[in-house]
């Protein structure tokens, strides 16, 4: 209940239009329920008592009554659904607009297939509802009630009798519309589980082939889709008895006006006419009562998409600018972690434990040891896409926590593992972040990112669209546009992670003189991960991290002079070059795909 | 062709018979069931009609016979006729519930069928989810073709048949003056139905953009708040969001136009019909009942008209949809099995590459290869992209055929056994590790599900995977995630190891990874390569230096012709291509 009424809270600035809808609404209603009464009127009176301009009248009425209904139900239908329409559309981009602030740590649990749902299917169950629930089900109730108190003074006894399925119907109608939507989502499960077992034999197709289980993975298709028919066909089931069982009782109510109704004639009680509009009155509920079983099964359905929606929307964002954050000006890019611990959000081990260090302005701080060792941990921090769960980190002697988060992060670039782009124009990924950048600053990015000379001889340069519907692009290439991106931010703070681990050989050197335009940046303080000691040993400082602590630190000659993580990962890998012979010296290790060896 | 059925196709496909004899044949097996659906769908329609008619008897009995006996007989035969409706229509919807699904259920399972009979390179063309959305989406439809249209318009033909015969049955002059207002109602449902067309495209349209616009904003969250973008996000999206909700709104008022209209032409008919009808009873050439009849008819006729046109929208998509469908189940699987293959029997291990030469359409690939394994022995092949590695591994798998020359494995010709008993023997790791949704336990039994926990334990621990998986909330038991998102590059290459492990093929295939992982795993990795080659022929497309040098024989592989062969000593010692390979890398470093 309180989640319908937090949906109808949101048709609440439109009250106007609501008032103007159900004008219209009982307007059409009350012309409608005129309508048999006009053709009784024509049958006794024109008919029967033979008056012939009764006729030319009562054709007249139906038309001029029925323009007049079709133009109410035209406002009507058309008012509930644009307003439907309208709430739709707010409640998507509060949706939105809501997602977009959100912190990581949601986004770390989050399944983009659900989110996408909320926004997408359960907006539109909303939507859905609100029109009937508005029109059929208020139609449906006024219609009854009306119905029934004009057959009521027509003939108490006869409409008793012609009514008397009535209230089983609705009872059956609600009932069958309440039951059969559990049966609904076992079909729409089964679907989800049956799409997800082809993807998998599709996306898997070569595992498939190749471990020769062709015939596995048909039996357990075909399981599934037994699995499915028999849902879908325990649903037919319900629902296939459902709609005539609710014809045979609202047939039953007709059959009393003909049987019992024609004694009544006959023994001149009513009139032939009240007997047609009585069959004429019954025929006008069968289309309400039916819907009511809809509106129902539809309510209850948006109910839980109402459900997901608000549980998304009173997600606070738990990283958000703090009352009186003062903004970062012209920093000089000094970073500082004091005694910083942090555990991300639903682990069970803290990523961080007390980690203090300081990073000078312009200086390079490399990050290395094992996967879950921390390293992520701490260039998130940085940016506060989270904050930390006690310790501070200060950019220029500022808490993060006191700037406002557009000012932080509009000093910091980011170059991530994983490149994301964006299904627009190279131009606009390249200037994502930066609107106003003129086309010579974008070009002079790309030229430094030596991204210019393979978006030049594309078709169409710069505007070419990239994604599903423009130009593939190789990991090498998205990873340098990714530096174009950051190098156009002109950003005072640098994060690179692991910048180049997944990227194919064929440009990794191209990728490193990017990376190291980038880095020679003016008074830029940079964040490296790294897992080979080639990327990190020109850095001004090294942290070595296990287990969520800094357990060394220092440039690569004084880490080299102990123990530790740090010599052993310098060793394991000059061994690797050494073994691999006289000509590998400096600092590859791998023969890669073409033929470069990879590393640095 | 688009992956979504567009209106454009709607417009310019009607009914083509080709495709619909196709799709009525996979009605075929349950022809008796679909005529008796077809005599049920006649039984409710007819009863159906009968209603009003025994009505409009009962009326005319009351006004002019006054027959009571007739009258109860009339009250009889009205429940009985309800009866029969509610038990036929009940049959019916049952029934066509039933065909439906079963023939989705047939066409899905024969797609899928058809699928794993045919070779990688199709998948790859067509893409997983162009291949998706046909067995989804395009067969659906045709679920809707046979409950929607095939039955839907025999139901509203035939209704809409028994309605005009029972009107000229009961007065033909009447009927036909009803008539007049029909050639109204078609003009005007024709004129709406093209701006529907042309409106609900536009809907569509814009609510696409809306929901590709939020998939991305979703997906690359993390990358615009890093770049503060999310206030521009917010304004952009809130613009293609308005285009949708204008779109919906014409289509709103277009929606709400139909209604009113309808029942007003209805309302001219049946006006019409009160007043001529009116003076026919006066001049008593028609009853009251029959009147009556007449209105409660001219009611029922508009319906169907809307019907069939909503019908008619379904035939035309299952007419594109079906083109989709046999689009797939008529590729011919490029690899097949020969007449009378015979299974390879258990092997030893040796390979033969003999004058091979294959390419993909006009353009050779491999040409001349002659390389010749001996059982036990490890292959390293390097070489640069596209110098035909996964070609050679491709032809071994079968997973393409010569062109010229044959691929023998002791002895045996790979195309003349079955391609079940040839892979069954070989072993594959591939370069993009693939798990499946499933427990752990599952995916490294995945080529043999009957494996014992003990060998799927002995496998993981071969590989040096089972520390970190009992380190797993659930262990062995542990659901795998999307793809297996939760578990890191190198854990999945341990799994996939494992998997290969536990297939225990004589012979190995495997692609190196190059995404590189954090030293340890490393480390990890390179030690589990080193059990999982042992004492198999293997046959590796190698990045890992380490893997290289251990290999008995390095076959450096130049656009499609093996240029050198040998150990790494005696490569390096030669000081020709390897050796360039191997020291090209010098000059390039950068900051080492």
């Amino acid at each position: 209940m309180k989640v319908a009424l937090r949906i109808f809270s949101y048709v609440r600035p439109y009250w106007r239009r609501v008032i103007v809808l159900y004008v219209a609404l009982f307007a059409a209603l009350g012309i409608q329920l005129a309508i048999p009464l006009v053709l009784a009127n024509a049958i006794d009176d024109g008919i029967v008592a033979r008056d012939a301009s009764l006729l030319v009248r009562a054709a007249l009425l139906i038309v001029g009554l029925t323009l007049l209904q079709g133009l109410f139900t035209f406002v009507r239908a058309y008012v509930a659904q644009a307003l439907a329409e309208q709430v739709a559309f707010d409640l998507r981009n509060e949706l939105y607009a809501h997602l977009q602030r959100l912190p990581f740590a949601f986004y770390d649990r989050a399944q983009t297939g659900q989110l996408m749902s909320r926004a997408t299917e359960d907006v539109n169950n909303i939507r859905s509802m609100l029109v009937l629930s508005m029109r059929a089900l208020v139609l449906a109730i006024g219609t009854l009630l009306a119905v029934t108190v004009i057959l009521f003074r027509i003939d108490a006894r006869l409409a008793a009798l012609a009514l008397a399925p009535l209230p089983f119907l609705i009872w059956y109608s609600v009932r069958f519309g309440i039951a059969i939507r559990p049966m609904f989502l076992k079909v729409q499960q089964q679907f989800g589980v049956m799409t997800t077992a082809l993807q998998e034999n599709v996306s898997g197709f070569r595992v498939v082939r190749a471990f020769a289980q062709e015939q596995a993975e048909s039996a357990r298709f075909e399981s599934e889709l037994e699995e499915l028919f028999e849902r879908n066909l325990r649903a037919a089931q319900r629902w296939s008895f459902a709609y005539p069982m609710t014809l045979l009782m609202s047939g039953l109510g007709l059959a009393a006006v003909l049987w019992f109704g024609g004694y009544q004639v006959v023994g001149g009680a009513i009139s032939i006419g009240t007997l047609v509009a009585f069959s004429r009155y019954l025929t006008l509920l069968n289309e309400p009562v039916r819907w009511l079983g809809f509106v129902v099964n539809r309510i209850a359905k948006a109910i839980a998409s109402g459900e997901r929606i608000f549980e998304t929307l009173d997600t606070r964002p738990t990283v958000t600018d703090r009352p009186g954050a003062i903004a970062l000006q012209q920093p000089h890019g000094e970073v500082r972690f004091e005694e910083v611990s942090f555990t991300f959000p639903g682990a069970r081990r803290p990523a961080l434990e007390e980690v203090s260090f300081t990073a000078r302005p312009g200086t390079v701080t490399a990050l290395v040891g094992p996967t879950g060792s921390g390293k992520s941990a701490i260039i998130n921090l940085i940016p506060r896409f989270y904050d930390p769960s006690s310790g501070r980190v200060l950019v220029d002697g500022h808490d993060v926590r006191e700037l406002t988060l557009d000012s932080l992060r509009g000093e910091i670039a980011i170059v991530h593992q994983e490149t994301f782009l964006f299904s627009v124009s190279i131009r606009d990924n390249i200037a994502y972040g930066r609107e106003d950048a003129t086309a010579e600053e974008v070009i002079a990015a790309a030229t430094a990112a030596r991204a210019h000379d393979f978006i030049d001889a594309m078709p169409e340069g710069y505007a070419t669209e990239v994604g599903e519907r423009g130009v593939t692009l190789s990991g090498g290439q998205k990873q340098r546009i990714a530096i174009a991106r950051a190098l156009l931010r002109d950003p005072r703070i640098l994060i690179l992670d692991d910048a180049t681990s997944s990227v194919d050989t064929e440009t990794e050197q191209e990728i490193q003189q990017a990376l190291g335009a980038l880095m020679a940046g003016p008074m830029r303080t940079s964040f490296v991960i790294a897992q080979r000691v080639s990327s990190v040993q020109e850095a001004d400082q090294i942290l070595v991290l296990e287990g969520g602590r800094i357990v060394a630190r220092g440039t690569h000659d004084e880490l080299l002079r102990h123990d530790g993580f740090y010599r052993d990962m310098h060793e394991l890998q000059r061994r690797e070059e050494e073994t691999a012979g006289d000509g590998l010296s400096a600092s590859g290790y791998r023969l890669s795909a073409n033929g470069e060896a990879r590393g640095s | 062709m688009s992956d979504t059925i567009d209106p454009d196709d709607l417009l310019g496909k009607a009914y083509d018979p080709r495709i619909a004899r196709r799709l009525f044949a996979f009605a075929l097996p349950y022809r008796q069931r679909a005529i008796a659906t077809l005599l049920l769908i006649l039984v409710a329609t007819g009863s159906d009609l009968l209603l009003p008619k025994l009505f409009s008897l009962a009326v005319d009995e009351v006004t002019l016979e006054r027959r009571l006996s007739m009258l109860n007989l009339l009250g009889v035969a009205f429940l009985i006729t309800l009866g029969v409706r509610f038990l036929a229509s009940w049959g019916e919807f049952y029934q066509i519930s039933w065909l439906g699904n079963r023939i989705v259920f047939d066409i899905r399972n024969q797609m899928f069928r058809h699928l794993q009979t045919l070779n990688v390179g199709y998948v790859d063309r067509r893409g997983v989810g162009a291949i998706m959305s046909r067995i989804q989406n395009d067969v659906g439809v045709i679920n809707e073709f046979f409950s929607d249209a095939v039955a839907g318009i025999v139901g509203s033909a035939t209704i809409l048949a028994g309605i005009v015969a029972l009107m000229l049955w009961t007065n033909w002059r009447l009927a036909l003056l009803s008539f007049a207002v029909l050639p109204v109602m078609i003009l005007f449902m024709r004129y709406w139905r093209e701006r529907a067309i042309a409106t609900y495209r536009a809907t569509r349209r814009t609510i696409a953009i809306v929901n590709a616009n939020l998939a991305e904003s979703i997906a690359g969250v993390r990358v615009a708040q890093a770049f503060t973008r999310e206030p521009a996000n917010i304004l952009h999206f809130e613009r293609v969001s308005r285009d949708n909700l204008e779109a919906s709104i014409e289509a709103a008022w277009l929606s709400s136009l139909l209604f009113p209209i309808v029942s007003l032409i209805g309302a001219i008919a049946t006006a019409t019909t009160v007043y001529v009808g009116g003076q026919l009873v006066l001049g008593e050439t028609l009853t009251i009942g029959e009147l009556v009849l007449f209105i409660a008819l001219i009611d029922r006729f508009f319906e169907p008209i809307r019907d069939l046109s909503q019908q008619y929208n379904v035939l035309q998509a299952a007419m594109v949809a079906g083109e989709r469908i046999f689009e797939v189940l008529d590729v011919e699987p490029e690899v097949r099995d020969k007449p009378g293959a015979k299974p390879l029997p258990p092997i030893d291990g040796r390979v033969d590459y003999n004058a091979v030469r294959f390419g993909y359409g006009e353009t050779e690939i491999l040409h001349d290869i002659d390389l010749h394994i001996a059982a036990g022995e490890t292959v390293a092949l390097v070489g640069e992209t596209g110098a035909g590695k996964s070609s050679m591994v491709n032809l071994l798998l079968r997973f393409a055929d010569v062109w010229a020359g044959s691929i023998t494995i002791d002895g045996h010709d790979v195309r003349d056994v079955t391609q079940t008993s040839l892979r069954s023997q070989l072993g594959v790791v591939l370069q993009d590790t693939f798990l499946f949704g499933g427990t752990v336990r599952d995916n490294i039994a995945f080529a043999r599900p009957e494996a014992s926990q003990a060998g799927v334990e002995w496998a993981a621990r071969e590989v040096g995977a089972h520390d970190f998986i009992i380190e797993l909330n659930e262990g062995y038991e542990t659901e795998i995630q999307e793809r297996g998102v939760s578990l890191s590059v190198g854990q999945r290459q341990l799994l996939s190891f494992a998997r290969a492990l536990l297939a225990d093929p004589r012979i190995l295939i495997l692609d190196e990874a190059t995404s590189s992982v954090d030293t340890q795993s490393e480390r990890v990795i390179q030690e589990a390569l080193r059990r999982l080659l042992r004492g198999r022929t293997s046959i590796v497309i190698a990045h890992r230096l380490s893997t290289i040098r251990e290999a008995d024989t390095i076959v450096v592989m130049d656009e499609g012709r093996i240029v050198e062969q040998g150990t790494h000593e005696a490569l390096m010692e030669k000081g020709g291509r390897y050796f360039a390979l191997a020291t090209a890398r010098v000059g390039v470093t950068g900051d080492g």
